[in-house]
């Protein structure tokens, strides 16, 4: 097993751990934080990709698209924390209620 | 600035940051006015297509594999026209609808509105023109923040709880589609678009697994059936130009970067099988998004289904790309689908606008409140029955057209299945527009107090109906236009690229 | 030998943080490991070769995130027990299959990272890539760093729209706000006399690094959104002692640092045009103009990041009195 290889099976396994906290859990902020880790399996793979492409520097256009994509995640995670603490000023809670989903 | 790719991206942004620091009420103008010079440019570019064939442009002249190429071809003009067209309609509109007077509220609406809806205009252009995998990245994530943050601008928490379901489910399908795109980069090492065709022409090379996370995510940006749950509420509790402009545009954006790999790149990975997965999810949506249309008790939430069921149309063209033989069934597939994308867009953003009036003026938008609507809202009323017409597919709008070529590749490629869900989904469309058209000519007594409505946003959707069936009428230069570049050749002899 | 073996513990020990997060009932705890896999995935980001990324992942990744969701959590851990109850009551399907959820989307999640390996595993194994591109065009972008090169030339667009997101994200959070400044956040009650002192003491060292950081991002790891970063963090402490911060500027101060970036981009494309292409900038203006845009990345990036802090705690302008009689109050 390569350090490419056992990098991207760990940006496999995060890619489990954060999907299933999305799914499973109910409040915003740890769906959030699900994704965040989404997130950072996805970069894992971006980097370890870089890594394998590596000659006398590891291949940069990777690097960028994870540093793009870390600014990215941060922006839509303020976002949706912004909207969490207003959701929470109008209802009372941080939850979204499930039977709105149905209709 | 000597080329049109400029001038799109450059206006919009430069718009949005001018509104931004400017203060005073020469804001919605600037926007308009904005709009109008967007609208020119597409033009521009159009012209430039029709006369000498695709466009390309390497951004501070780096070329690929190392830059980021721009492209347009007559799909990219074609929708290019759409979007600015759509967005200078609905900016005439927004100002009539933001203008309500001595409102704080809506002041400090309108001013956070321009923009971000100028935002909103300037990343749809870049996507629409976007040659590269993770560029068309980029463009989706501006085009998901500015489009919550103009969902919750309606505040209340409808508006909020609604933004946040549109942000995760959008949020996790970026995160999925730029998984596929890292498993593509590792796959081929480039990015952009021509480049990975090349490679993977002949399907020698076909990253399965990858595709399947990019149209994965991609999926759920369109609201593909089963991952629809997001736009009905999103949609219809947003304000009214931008409802419009969420059905009409942002929900295409993301089908045509589904359409541009799956036909464009990838068009020899992609598997039957997975064509007809993709026709099975988009009948499900037609058929399901029509039936929750049927059931609502509210105007806009009936508009917002009915996208879902749109939507689902559109996913029809890709099982009817396969079948045996050459035949310029393909080309019916393909351009019906595009020409359908087109269509919808103007009669959507006229229906959202028009139930945008009605809940001006009325307070509320339940559909037993419609009644007495003929002689309140006159123009509104006939501006919906229009784009009600467009939105069944009835002659002569221009669904009409694109439902016509899509039945007949469906009979030409011998999947006679997909011509029954056009037709269920057709009559279901009717019987839902008929309740509403139905609910506005009742004659009964009249509201007590109506809101007067400013006569700008009545003609913009008047007008944004009107478009949706001129498509019907004058469908030969938008074909001719779609023809450069394409994948298909409308003279069967001309197949087989 | 020895050095594979760094590699399968620190992966290993990812893996077991990251499910630790989940598992941890307590949210406050679970944002403090959520930061601490953060800080291990930097040591990852080391090992693979990515010293920028592990620079960012710390500052923004591990760092503002951290600090983001840590302030979110403040306020929720107050009603974590009244929710737990709620969702032991869920209607429809779900009380009668209690878990059923938890096992679909346990299996769903499973099936997602068997797909991703097998994928993985399929990936040519030896190098393909824009590596050997970017060596030779190198020269001519301006700078001796690859990742800028890339990133403020050679796809300075992204970058351009990158920022373009951050600052969407701020006009979206003041919009939910229905705000133009932050003025009217909530200031810190009840402030630390350590907190002020160590603010003294951390901002002029955050300059420095920040500083340092910026510039030696054209020759080696570094770079200005990570700069950028690090004064946001900065500015974020010093709004947690109770000074004004972000939130003491005005409507056109805060509009302008947040805007800067975006419209340098814009300039600098407008003025490219004249030469060439859209952000055309070889040869030897290059590096000033690189040099020029990393600094509004900066400042930028630190207004914004700052900003949004700011925001996601804040109560708004309008209704914010009847809110606070209603908010419990804040534990931890």
């Amino acid at each position: 097993m390569s350090t490419f290889e056992l990098y991207a099976a760990l940006a496999a396994v995060l890619f489990a751990v954060g999907l299933y906290g999305f799914f499973v859990r109910q409040e915003l902020v740890r769906k959030v934080v699900g994704l965040n880790i989404i997130g950072a399996a996805v970069f894992l793979l971006l980097i370890a990709i870089a890594y394998r492409n590596r000659g006398d520097f590891a291949d940069p256009v990777p690097h960028a698209m994870v540093l793009t994509g870390i600014v990215v995640a941060v922006s839509a995670t303020a976002l949706a924390l912004a909207l969490a603490r207003r959701i929470e000023d109008e209802t009372g809670t941080r939850r979204l209620p499930e039977d709105e989903e149905s209709s | 600035m000597s080329s049109p790719f400029e001038w799109l991206i450059f206006l919009p942004f430069a718009g949005g940051v001018i509104t931004f620091l400017l203060p005073g009420k020469s804001r919605p103008w600037l926007a308009l006015l904005l709009t109008v010079g967007t609208f020119a440019a597409a033009w521009w570019l159009a012209s430039d297509v029709w006369r000498e064939g695709p466009q390309g442009y390497a951004l501070g002249g780096w070329e690929a594999p190392l830059g980021i190429n721009l492209y347009a071809d007559g799909l990219s003009a074609l929708l290019l026209l759409t979007t600015s067209a759509v967005m200078t309609l609905a900016s005439f509109y927004s100002l009539g609808y933001f203008s309500r007077e001595a409102e704080a509220s809506s002041w400090t609406e309108a001013r956070a509105f321009v923009p971000l809806w100028l935002f909103l205009l300037g990343s749809l252009n870049a996507l629409f023109v976007s040659r590269d995998l993770f560029n068309l990245y980029v463009a989706l994530e501006l085009l998901t923040i500015a489009g919550v943050a103009l969902v919750a601008l309606a505040g209340g928490a409808t508006a909020l709880r609604a933004g946040m379901r549109y942000l995760l489910a959008a949020f996790l399908a970026s995160l999925l589609y730029l998984m596929g795109v890292a498993l593509l980069y590792g796959e081929f090492g480039v990015l952009d678009l021509a480049l990975i065709a090349e490679a993977a022409e002949g399907g020698t090379r076909a990253p399965v697994i990858a595709l399947a996370f990019v149209f994965l995510g991609l999926g759920i940006k369109a609201a593909l059936f089963p991952f629809h749950a997001w736009l009905p509420h999103a949609h219809a509790s947003a304000p009214a130009p931008v409802s419009a402009v969420l059905s009409a545009l942002v929900v295409k954006a993301a089908f045509y970067v589904i359409l541009r790999l799956w036909v464009d790149v990838f068009a020899d990975s992609v598997t039957a099988p997975a064509a007809q997965a993709a026709g099975a999810l988009g009948a499900a949506g037609i058929l399901w998004g029509s039936f929750q249309a049927l059931r609502e008790q509210r105007l806009k939430l009936v508009v917002a289904h009915s996208t879902v069921a749109q939507v689902g149309y559109l996913f029809l063209l890709f099982p009817l790309l396969t079948g045996v033989g050459e035949g310029a069934w393909r080309f019916d597939a393909w351009a019906g689908g595009v020409y359908h994308m087109m269509s919808h867009a103007f009669a959507k953003g006229a229906l959202f606008l028009a139930a945008g009036t009605i809940l001006y003026a009325y307070g509320n938008d339940q559909i037993s409140a419609m009644r007495g609507l003929t002689r309140t809202l006159p123009i509104t009323t006939v501006s919906f029955g229009i784009a009600g017409i467009a939105l069944v597919g009835l002659p002569p709008s221009g669904s009409f057209i694109a439902k016509w070529m899509l039945l007949t590749a469906t009979i030409e490629s011998a999947q006679w299945w997909w011509a029954v869900v056009i037709g269920a989904g057709t009559l279901l469309s009717g019987a839902y527009v008929y309740r509403l058209v139905s609910a506005a000519f009742t004659p009964d007594t009249l509201p007590e107090s109506i809101r007067p409505v400013p006569r700008v946003m009545e003609y913009a959707s008047l007008i944004l109906a009107l478009t949706s069936l001129g498509l019907g009428l004058r469908a030969a230069e938008p074909f001719d236009l779609l023809e450069v570049g394409a994948p298909f050749s409308m003279i069967v002899a001309g197949v087989g690229t | 030998m020895l050095e594979h073996g760094v590699d399968i513990v620190l992966a290993g020990s990812i893996a077991v943080v990251a499910w630790r997060v989940l598992l941890e009932p307590q949210l406050f705890r679970s944002m403090v490991l959520f930061i601490a896999m953060g800080l291990m995935l930097s040591l990852a980001w080391v090992r693979l070769a990515a010293p920028d990324i592990a620079l960012a992942e710390a500052a923004i990744g591990a760092g503002l995130t951290g600090i983001l969701l840590i302030r979110a959590a403040q306020t929720e851990a107050a009603q974590e027990a009244a929710a737990a109850a709620r969702e032991a009551a869920t209607s429809g399907w779900r009380r009668w299959f209690p878990g059923a959820g938890r096992i679909v989307s346990a299996a769903a999640a499973l099936a997602f990272a068997a797909v991703l390996l097998v994928a993985v595993i399929d990936l040519p194994g030896e190098p393909i890539g824009l590596t050997e591109a970017a060596a030779t065009e190198m020269e001519a972008s301006g700078v001796e760093h690859p990742v800028t090169s890339v990133l403020l030339n050679f796809r300075a667009y992204d970058t351009w729209l990158e920022v373009g997101v951050l600052l969407l994200a701020a006009m979206g959070v003041l919009a939910i706000h229905r705000t133009y400044n932050l003025r009217s956040t909530r200031s810190e009650e009840h402030t630390m006399l350590v907190l002020t002192w160590l603010a003294r003491i951390i901002l002029p060292l955050a300059v420095l690094i920040a500083g340092y950081l910026y510039w030696s991002g054209t020759h080696q790891p570094g770079g200005a959104f990570q700069a950028g970063a690090i004064l946001a963090a900065a500015l974020v402490l010093m709004q947690l002692a109770g000074f004004r911060g972000v939130s003491g500027l005005s409507t056109l101060w805060l509009g302008a640092g947040l805007m800067l970036s975006f419209a340098a981009f814009l300039a600098v494309g407008f003025i490219g045009t004249f030469e060439g292409e859209f952000l055309r900038y070889r040869h030897a203006t290059g590096e000033l103009i690189i040099l020029a845009l990393e600094l509004t990345i900066v400042v930028s990036t630190a207004v914004t990041l700052a900003a949004l802090f700011a925001g996601a705690g804040s109560q708004s302008g309008d209704d914010s009195d009847a809110v606070r009689a209603r908010t419990p109050p804040e534990s931890l």
